[in-house]
Order: C-alpha cells, then sequence, then structure tokens
C-alpha cells in the first residue's frame, strides 16, 4: 500500500494538476492569445482535419475547434468550479448546522435536501433554466443548488461524530458559542474532507455543463460551450467524427485530471486521519 | 417524425404540423388533391362546376363511400364539415375567404353538393376542396365524440387510428371497408416521434424504422453517405425571420433593407444546409407569374452600412430560434453576418411554445423559427400582410396592400388578379416586414427497399401514406 | 422503538413529498408560456384563451388550483393532460414500464460486473488487474452519459447493425424485442454506475480487509476466497446498498438524455416534454411519481439497512 500512504500528492498527481492549470490559464487569457474568433466561420474550411491554420481542425461551420475549445473552456471552468463553490459553501454550512445544532434546525435541513434529492434532478435543471433563461449564471446556480445535498451529507456525518468528541464538549463547557464553535473547531477537522468531495464534483458539474449544453439549454449560441460543441458536432458525425470528438476528448479528459487529483487528496488525508 | 401528432381534427386550432396532416390525411380523404402543377385530382369529389360568375360551385360527390364507421359518406357530411368550419372559424389551415365568402352550402342530391359565395372566387376549389379544409369527418363521429374527436378521428380513409400514445406514436391500421382498400398497400403504419433527427437517421440505418421524415434539410449529407436514398422536397415557399415593426430600428425600413442586404444566402445554403436548399429573396416560387422578378434586397453587404450610416443609430437585436432544431446553424450564421455590417444580436434558444408565445404577445424583435408564414399564394399571404391578418405577427400597416388584397379577392380571373397580386409583392418587398432566406426544404430518407412517395404537394414533409411500400 | 422508528421514517417520507408537491407547483407557476397557445393555435382570440383557461382552471387562485389537484392526486386521479386529452395516470402507467425496466436492467449489469471486479481488484492490490482497473474506472467516471451512448450507437447500431438503437415495444408485446432495445440504453446508464459501485466496494473490502477479525480469520488459515466471500464482503456491501437505492431514485427519471437518445418513451422525456410545453398536470404528475419511487426505494433501503445493521437507527 506504498502508493497509498506516501504524504504529499504523489506524482501520479501532477501531470492532471499541469493540464488542468494549463487549460485554466488559457481560458483566462483567451481575450489576449492569438487565437481565431471562435464565432467567425470559415467557409472555406468547413469540417476540416488539423491544419497549420486550424490546429485541431474546424467544427461544421468552419469554427476553429482549438479556439471554440479555450473559450468554451471559460464557460465549463466557470460552471465547473462557480457550482461546486456554491454547492460546497452552502452545504458545509447547513450541514455543520445540521450537525451541530440538533432538534428543529437540524430536522428541517435534512428534510429540505431530501426534498432536492427526490427531486428529478435533470428535470429541475431543465424548468429553472426555462424560467430564468439560460445564461452562465443560471446554469452555475441551478447546478450549485444541485450539488448542496451532497455536501449536506458529506459534512453532518463527521460533524455528529465531532460533536461528542473531548475537545468539543470541553470547548462547550466554557460557554463557546455554537457559530464560533463551528467556526473554530468543527470546520478545520472537516475541511480536508470537504476539498476532496468538491474536487470530483468539480468534474461532475463539468459533465453536468455538458449534458445540459447537449440538450441546447446552457448558455445560448454562439457563445462556445463543449457540450453545445458535442450536440452540434453530431449531426456531422459519421462524415467528420473528429468535430464531435475532439471537444469530447477534452471533457473526458478534464474530469478524469480532476477524479484523480481528488483521489490522491483523499488517500493523502486518510494518512492524516489515521495519525489523529 | 421530428415532432408530435397534436391532434387529427383539422379544423381543431391546434392542427398546425405537417405531422398532424399526415396522420389525419391516412384517416380522412380530401375532395380533391391537387398535383405538382397545381390541377385538381378528384378524391371524394369527383368534380366542381363553377357558374354565375365564379358565385356558385356545384360539386359531383364519389358514390358508395363509407366512412370507417359504417355511416355513408354523402352531401350531408360534405355540408356539416364546412359549416362547421364556418361557425367555429377556428381552423388555422383553412383559408380565411372560406368563412367570409361561403354564404349558403345546399345539397341537390345525396351527392351533389351546391356552395353559394358572396362574391366571385375563382379559385375556390384550388383553395377550398383541398387541403386541410377538404379532409372530410365523418358527421356522426364527430358529433358523438365533440372536442375529443382530434384523438377518435373516423373518416373515409385508407387507414383507420389505431392508438395514440403522446409523445411517444401514432398507430394506424388498413380500413379494409375504405374505397381506397385495394389500392393500400401497408398493412399497419407506425408514426414514431423521434425529437432527435440524429437518431431518426441511425434508426433507418440500423432498419428499426422503415422512414424518416424532416422538415429540414440537414441530415440529408449523413443519410446520404450512410447509403440511403434520401429525397429532398424543395417547397414553393421560402423559410425566413419576421420582425417586430414596433422595436427600435426595425420600425425604419432602411433597417429592415439593411437587415436582408446582409445576410449573404449562398453562405447559409452552403455552410448550414449543405447546399441542400435554395437561397431566395421571394415570398413565393421565384418562378411563380406572380413573384417573377420581384424580391427583397439581395446580398449587398456595403449598401447595407450605407443605409444603417443613414439611420444613424445603433442597431441592437434579439434573435429568436427553436431550440435544439436545425435553424440553429443558420441563425448562428445570420447573427455572424448582421455583426458584419454592424448590428449587433443576441441569439435566443427557445421551445416551440416559448417562441410562440414571445411572437403572439409581441414579445420579440426578430425570429428565425417556423413562425415564418410560408404560403404559395398571395392570396394566402393576406394573413400575414394585411393589417388586420391574423397571422401580422410584426405590426406591418401598408394601407394599399389592405385595399391590394380587397381588389384581389374580388378578381374575377387569375388575368385580373396577376397584376394586383404583382403589386402586393412588390410593396411587401420594399417595406420588408419580413426576410425571406432559403426555401423551406423538407427530406424523406428511408433504406433502398422502402418506395418513398412524392410529398403531398401541401407541405415539403407530409405524404401520402397509401403510396408508401416496401418491396421484400 | 421498531415501530416508532418505522412511523417517523414514513412520516418524514411523506413530508418530503408534499414538500415536492409544492415545490413543482410553484416552478410551474414561474415559468414563462401559455399551454393555452400551444392548443388552441396562433389565430386564437383572447376570449378563446380565457375560455380555455377557465376550462383547465388555470383561471382559479393558485392554492386553489394547487388543493384541488393535491386531493385529486390523494383519490389517484393526477389529473388530464390539457395539451392531449389523456389522463395523466393513463401515461405514467404507459411511461413508467420502460423507465423502471431500463434502470433494473442497468442497476443489474453493474452490479455484475463491478461486484466481483471490486473483490479481486482489492485482492490484488497495487497489481497490474488492480491498476488497469483502476484506470478503467477513471475513464468511465468521467464519459458522459451522452458520449457513451453516441459512441454505442454508432459502433452497435450503425457499424456493426448487432442491436437496436430504438424500438422500443412494450413488454407484453414481445419480450425478446423489448430486451433487445433497452440492451444499449442500459449498458450506457450501467457503465457509469459500474465505476462508481467499483470504488465504492473496492474502497470497502480494502478497509475491511484491514480489520482485526479478517486478518484473524486469515490467520486460523482460511483460503484468500473463504475469507473474501464470507468475511469481507457482506460487511463491504452495506454502503452499496445505499448507494444503488440513491441511484435507483436518481435514473429513473434523470435519464432524460438516454431516453432521447435511444427514443424510449420514459417518465425522462415526459417530464422534459412537459416542462417544454408548460403542460403542468403532466409535469406535476411526472416529478411527484419520479419523487415518490426515490424516497419509496431509500424508505425500503433505510429499513433493511437498520434490519442489517441495528446500530444505524440512533445515529438517524
Amino acid at each position: 500500500m506504498p502508493a497509498e500512504r506516501r504524504p504529499g500528492l504523489g506524482r501520479g498527481a501532477w501531470p492532471p494538476l499541469v493540464f488542468l492549470g494549463v487549460l485554466c490559464t488559457a481560458a483566462l487569457l483567451a481575450p489576449v492569445l492569438p487565437l481565431a474568433d471562435p464565432t467567425h466561420s470559415d467557409t472555406d474550411a468547413l469540417a476540416a482535419g488539423i491544419s497549420a491554420k486550424h490546429w485541431l481542425g474546424t467544427d461544421a461551420l468552419g469554427r476553429d475547434t482549438l479556439s471554440r475549445i479555450v473559450h468554451g473552456a471559460r464557460v465549463s471552468l466557470v460552471v465547473g468550479v462557480g457550482a461546486t463553490a456554491i454547492g460546497a459553501v452552502a452545504g458545509t454550512l447547513l450541514g455543520m448546522a445540521a450537525g451541530v445544532v440538533r432538534g428543529w434546525v437540524s430536522a428541517v435541513i435534512m428534510r429540505l435536501t431530501d426534498v432536492l434529492l427526490a427531486f428529478p434532478a435533470m428535470i429541475f435543471a431543465l424548468a429553472v433554466i426555462g424560467a430564468v433563461g439560460p445564461s452562465t449564471a443560471s446554469v452555475t446556480v441551478v447546478i450549485g443548488l444541485l450539488f448542496i445535498p451532497g455536501f449536506v451529507r458529506i459534512v453532518r456525518a463527521p460533524v455528529l461524530s465531532l460533536s461528542q468528541r473531548e475537545f468539543v464538549l470541553a470547548c462547550r463547557a466554557m460557554g463557546m458559542s455554537t457559530p464560533r464553535l463551528m467556526a473554530r473547531e468543527i470546520l478545520p477537522n472537516i475541511l480536508t474532507g470537504v476539498l476532496t468531495y468538491a474536487v470530483t464534483m468539480f468534474g461532475v458539474g463539468v459533465m453536468v455543463e455538458g449534458g445540459l449544453g447537449f440538450l441546447g439549454v446552457s448558455v445560448p449560441p454562439p457563445e462556445p460551450t463543449w457540450g453545445g460543441m458535442i450536440a452540434e458536432g453530431r449531426q456531422v458525425l459519421a462524415q467528420h467524427p473528429m468535430v464531435t470528438l475532439t471537444p469530447t476528448l477534452v471533457l473526458v479528459l478534464v474530469v478524469v485530471c480532476a477524479n484523480v487529483v481528488g483521489d490522491r487528496l483523499s488517500a493523502r488525508l486518510d494518512t492524516r486521519g489515521a495519525m489523529l | 417524425m421530428p415532432f408530435d401528432v397534436q391532434t387529427l381534427d383539422p379544423i381543431a386550432p391546434n392542427f398546425a404540423s405537417s405531422m398532424d396532416y399526415t396522420a389525419a390525411r391516412g384517416v380522412m380523404d380530401p375532395l380533391f388533391d391537387v398535383d405538382a402543377q397545381g390541377a385538381l385530382v378528384p378524391q371524394l369529389a369527383l368534380g366542381a362546376v363553377a357558374s354565375d360568375g365564379n358565385r356558385t360551385f356545384t360539386v359531383q360527390l364519389r358514390d358508395g363511400v363509407k366512412f370507417s364507421d359504417g355511416t355513408d359518406f354523402d352531401a350531408a357530411a360534405v355540408i356539416a364539415h364546412y359549416q362547421e368550419i364556418k361557425d367555429k372559424k377556428t381552423c388555422l389551415g383553412c383559408a380565411p375567404r372560406l368563412v367570409g365568402l361561403v354564404s349558403a352550402i345546399t345539397a341537390k342530391d345525396p351527392h351533389t353538393v351546391v356552395f353559394a359565395l358572396s362574391a366571385p372566387w375563382a379559385e375556390f376549389p384550388e383553395v377550398g376542396l383541398t387541403g386541410i379544409a377538404g379532409l372530410i369527418p365523418s358527421p356522426t363521429a364527430k358529433k358523438a365524440a365533440g372536442d375529443a374527436f382530434g384523438r377518435n378521428p373516423v373518416g373515409t380513409g385508407a387507414f383507420k387510428l389505431a392508438e395514440i400514445a403522446p409523445g411517444d406514436h401514432v398507430t394506424l391500421v388498413r380500413n379494409e371497408t375504405s374505397w381506397l382498400a385495394d389500392r393500400t398497400y401497408p398493412d399497419k403504419v407506425v408514426l414514431k416521434v423521434m425529437l432527435d433527427t440524429q437518431t431518426a437517421v441511425q434508426s433507418v440505418q440500423a432498419g428499426t424504422i422503415d422512414v424518416m421524415v424532416s422538415s429540414q434539410p440537414n441530415q440529408a449529407q449523413q443519410a446520404k453517405s450512410a447509403g440511403l436514398q434520401v429525397q429532398l422536397n424543395r417547397g414553393l415557399a421560402p423559410d425566413g425571420i419576421i420582425m417586430n415593426l414596433n422595436r427600435p430600428g426595425l420600425d425604419d425600413v432602411r433597417v429592415r433593407r439593411a437587415l436582408s442586404m446582409a445576410i449573404d444566402r449562398q453562405a447559409i445554403n452552403k455552410v448550414a444546409y449543405n447546399g441542400d436548399t435554395q437561397p431566395t429573396t421571394a415570398f413565393l416560387a421565384e418562378d411563380d407569374p406572380e413573384q417573377q422578378g420581384i424580391g427583397v434586397p439581395g446580398y449587398d453587404p456595403d449598401k447595407a452600412r450605407q443605409l444603417l450610416a443613414e439611420y444613424g443609430k445603433p442597431v441592437r437585436l434579439e434573435l429568436n430560434t427553436l431550440q435544439g432544431s436545425n435553424y440553429i446553424a443558420a441563425t448562428q450564421l445570420i447573427q455572424q453576418q448582421w455583426k458584419a455590417v454592424g448590428v449587433e444580436t443576441t441569439i435566443k434558444v427557445n421551445t416551440a411554445v416559448g417562441i410562440m408565445q414571445d411572437v403572439l404577445q409581441r414579445n420579440y424583435d426578430t425570429s428565425f423559427s417556423p413562425a415564418f408564414m410560408a404560403t404559395t399564394t398571395v392570396d394566402a399571404l393576406e394573413v400575414a400582410f394585411s393589417s388586420t391578418g391574423r397571422l401580422n405577427l410584426g405590426g406591418y400597416v401598408n394601407k394599399q396592400n389592405d385595399e391590394l388584397f380587397g381588389q384581389l379577392g374580388a378578381a374575377t380571373d387569375s388575368a385580373a388578379a396577376l397584376p394586383i397580386a404583382r403589386q402586393i409583392l412588390t410593396n411587401v418587398s420594399n417595406d420588408v416586414p419580413s426576410i425571406p432566406v432559403v426555401r423551406k426544404t423538407g427530406m424523406f430518407a428511408a433504406s433502398a427497399k422502402v418506395h418513398l412517395p412524392a410529398p403531398d404537394g401541401y407541405r415539403v414533409d407530409a405524404f401520402t401514406l397509401t403510396d408508401l411500400w416496401l418491396t421484400r | 422503538m421498531t415501530a416508532r422508528y418505522l412511523l417517523t421514517r414514513v412520516g418524514q417520507a411523506l413530508l418530503v413529498l408534499a414538500c415536492v408537491a409544492v415545490t413543482t407547483f410553484a416552478l410551474g407557476r414561474v415559468l414563462p408560456g401559455d399551454l393555452a397557445t400551444a392548443v388552441l393555435g396562433q389565430s386564437a382570440t383572447p376570449e378563446q384563451i380565457a375560455e380555455f383557461h377557465h376550462k383547465t382552471g388555470a383561471d382559479r387562485p393558485a392554492v386553489e388550483q394547487f388543493w384541488s389537484w393535491f386531493t385529486g392526486v390523494l383519490h389517484g386521479d393526477f389529473g388530464t393532460s390539457a395539451l392531449t386529452g389523456q389522463r395523466v395516470s393513463d401515461a405514467l402507467a404507459d411511461r413508467a414500464a420502460p423507465s423502471l425496466l431500463l434502470v433494473l436492467l442497468a442497476e443489474a449489469f453493474a452490479l455484475a460486473v463491478a461486484v466481483p471486479l471490486a473483490v479481486w481488484a482489492a485482492y490484488r492490490q497495487g497489481r497490474a488487474a488492480d491498476k488497469a482497473a483502476n484506470g478503467a474506472s477513471f475513464l468511465l467516471l468521467a464519459t458522459p452519459q451522452f458520449a457513451v451512448a453516441v459512441l454505442l450507437i454508432y459502433v452497435f447500431a450503425v457499424r456493426l447493425g448487432t442491436l437496436p438503437a430504438t424500438g422500443y415495444v412494450p413488454l407484453d408485446e414481445d419480450p425478446a424485442q423489448t430486451f433487445r432495445t433497452l440492451l444499449l440504453p442500459a449498458v450506457t446508464l450501467a457503465l457509469g454506475l459500474a465505476a462508481v459501485y467499483y470504488r465504492v466496494l473496492r474502497a470497502g473490502v480494502l478497509d475491511t480487509l484491514r480489520q482485526d477479525y479478517v486478518l484473524a480469520a486469515r490467520a486460523q488459515g482460511l483460503t484468500p476466497r473463504q475469507v473474501l466471500v464470507s468475511h469481507t464482503l457482506r460487511p463491504s456491501l452495506l454502503p452499496l446498498v445505499t448507494l444503488v437505492g440513491l441511484n435507483f431514485g436518481f435514473l429513473i427519471g434523470g435519464a432524460v438524455i438516454v431516453e432521447q437518445l435511444f427514443a424510449l418513451p420514459g417518465l425522462g422525456t415526459y417530464a422534459l416534454g412537459a416542462v417544454q410545453t408548460r403542460d403542468f398536470a403532466v409535469l406535476q404528475g411526472t416529478v411527484l411519481l419520479i419523487a415518490g419511487v426515490y424516497v419509496l426505494v431509500n424508505l425500503a433501503v433505510d429499513l433493511l439497512y437498520g434490519v442489517l445493521d441495528p446500530r444505524i437507527r440512533h445515529a438517524r
């Protein structure tokens, strides 16, 4: 078991981190990078292959695939990070509250998360986005809302057992207020678990956005999104498979990287837990 | 089928799609069909004779035809049907004049019906006795079913309705008692909804469905390269952009002309439609004598910029289009082309219901979607281009057109009507209340063993089910 | 104690369902657009629209509408689709079958692959087989359903022609065909599920293998296989049961994309269509049914769990 017990993230985590880093940087700098206009059609190069002019080829409307992937990353990464942040912050607060403050607070929070879980997620997303209109913000918030119950559950279980531990009971006996107790004593102990889960959920967020884009309810065209690119590429799948495969591969790669990082993180944290 | 069958009752207000028509056309027969040259082909009627200066039409009906509920097809059934069209006024697919001009419908004998009109109308049989209005339901069944007739249709057609599973499929089975029974080949037809056209092509390829129907030609290349036989049905009418003339910018004719001039229709046909349709600036078929030589301003980006400069204010628009549809590719190109002349556009992707809602409440700027009024005669354009027309969705007003439509209705023959029709089209093409972009083109795709029927004269994506068969 | 626990859980489940019903109803009311325009067509006059609203009850106060719908549901009446005139309960009965079959098949496939593989990989931890299985699970976890579906259709339906992509028929018409047409969509869902189950079970088995009583069993001279099956697998299966239950409820209405790509007449596409056409009776009925299945399955899992491991009762 040495591979999982080594302190630090381990060598295996670095390539994915570098890849994610490069992609994030490219997405951030997209407007200033020497990329083609992601919405401009090159009518002489429809669904073209790799060339000096178009490094990753073009889509069925002759738009540069590399540029669209980089610009699409802005949507995917913002949604992935944003939704995870919403889910993590709200979920952690609610989860801690539900774990520390027993009684009706806990009951209300747990029933609310049950309602969100019971509601068919995709239908919920489609209905809410239908109501407020598709945009990066609405997609992010909707996916973030759907992430909350998971975080609540991840957080509440350790908080329940922590709140029975001696040091917490001691703090309480010394008259520490509940919010202070949560911030000072509980939060540091669950933060690492939340972080690990968040990394995985980032990948899920990117995939869900892709699914919504595939159904045509994510950020509206011509703004490129990975899901939208994959869906549009299907029109020419048989003749020009790369139009759909390239964005699919990028999406898969991003999620794999996030999962590998998350896995390494949790392996490392396990070791820490054993030492406590 | 790309969308669901809503109702099989031709005069129900939500009878709108080609799928409704294809299904209803299987269950019911029209009095006449129209062939490719526009001539009448007898179906339930044998002939129509005009008299009294095109004010009276005597229609001879076929004898010995029975509805599938066992009742006789006769003059009473025809009268009941047309009386209902007049009374209910809900039929979307019926010419408005059918409600306005037909003053009395009487039976001369059990198989002869006389239509009396309050004003001359030379094209009455071609417009009023064919298509949606011409489909005759069983009056007995209609009375019994009431509003539910759309789900329990009874007609004289080659098929009977076996099952409707809303959102999934409609099953029709052979009607053994039909007058067409010896000419009907399929025993059973399942009209299956496949929202995803890609899935439909693949299902034809895999052999799970025999024929796919699409109202746009986008999948033609893929189907061809998969070795399927593909039939492109070029319609007589265009697909295009409707505009809300109450919005700033769009209230100025220079801006509307500039928008039309900014559109490179050749490029749209090539890029968004694989060259499978035809660019057009005409509201009817270009070679139609009423239309020949007339059209909205064509591609001229420099002139467009000049007009916009004359207008002087920046133009910002929203362009609506249908979610998950084949309109999206072309919509993105139009957005780019408008941007190239300095018009900033945001695209709003909406559901069919959402688009209809926006358009009816005039809560839109421009829309490239099925909301575009497509028709094959100037007559029918009245609903879109007269100031009180019920499909005038952009608030377009041209007083001269209103008068001309009145004159057109009163014209005694086609020679007299022609200059009036041409004047209307000239006015409309100058005013640009909406922008034709490409010819409406539908497609059928099937494996080699299927005999593909010709498209119905009525729609690019509808056909007569009796013409469909498989070779074994 | 047990009876009280049971009552509390059932009460909670009903409360959750009531909340779902209210939420769906509220969500329906904030969606822009009006079904009337779809039914009455473009030429509808304001009077016709008002009459339609009156007939469907849409002109009554929201609370009254909700109450009449809710009491109807309590009597087993889900109302009628204003768009198609079909009784919602009839449609749900038709549409629940493909959804249920799809999820059952997918869960069965996923478990059949994941359970033996996870145990094997845990046993061979760190070896090539374990690494390969881990890698595969990462890849599957990261591949979106729609990509898997497109790929499977392309390979099996289009290229090889061995399995149909579409063509679902009800079970009572032709069971063999039902099964054949459900294979590809079920595999699509199962691949993602299997990856999750594999990872959870492998971690669980590894954890159990380190427990003292397993080490003791090994020391007693039991063969590795005996230890794995009799001592390790059963305790490790507990978290898996929860997960299977959660996913069952999640997929019953959540397979929208898969249903659409394989043209399956399931609950997901039915609800999707209702959202798009603003057919509220359909939307409310479908969401309530899906939520009901979810709640029911998870209630069953919880109770099962309680029976398997009595400690749980106090923790909840």
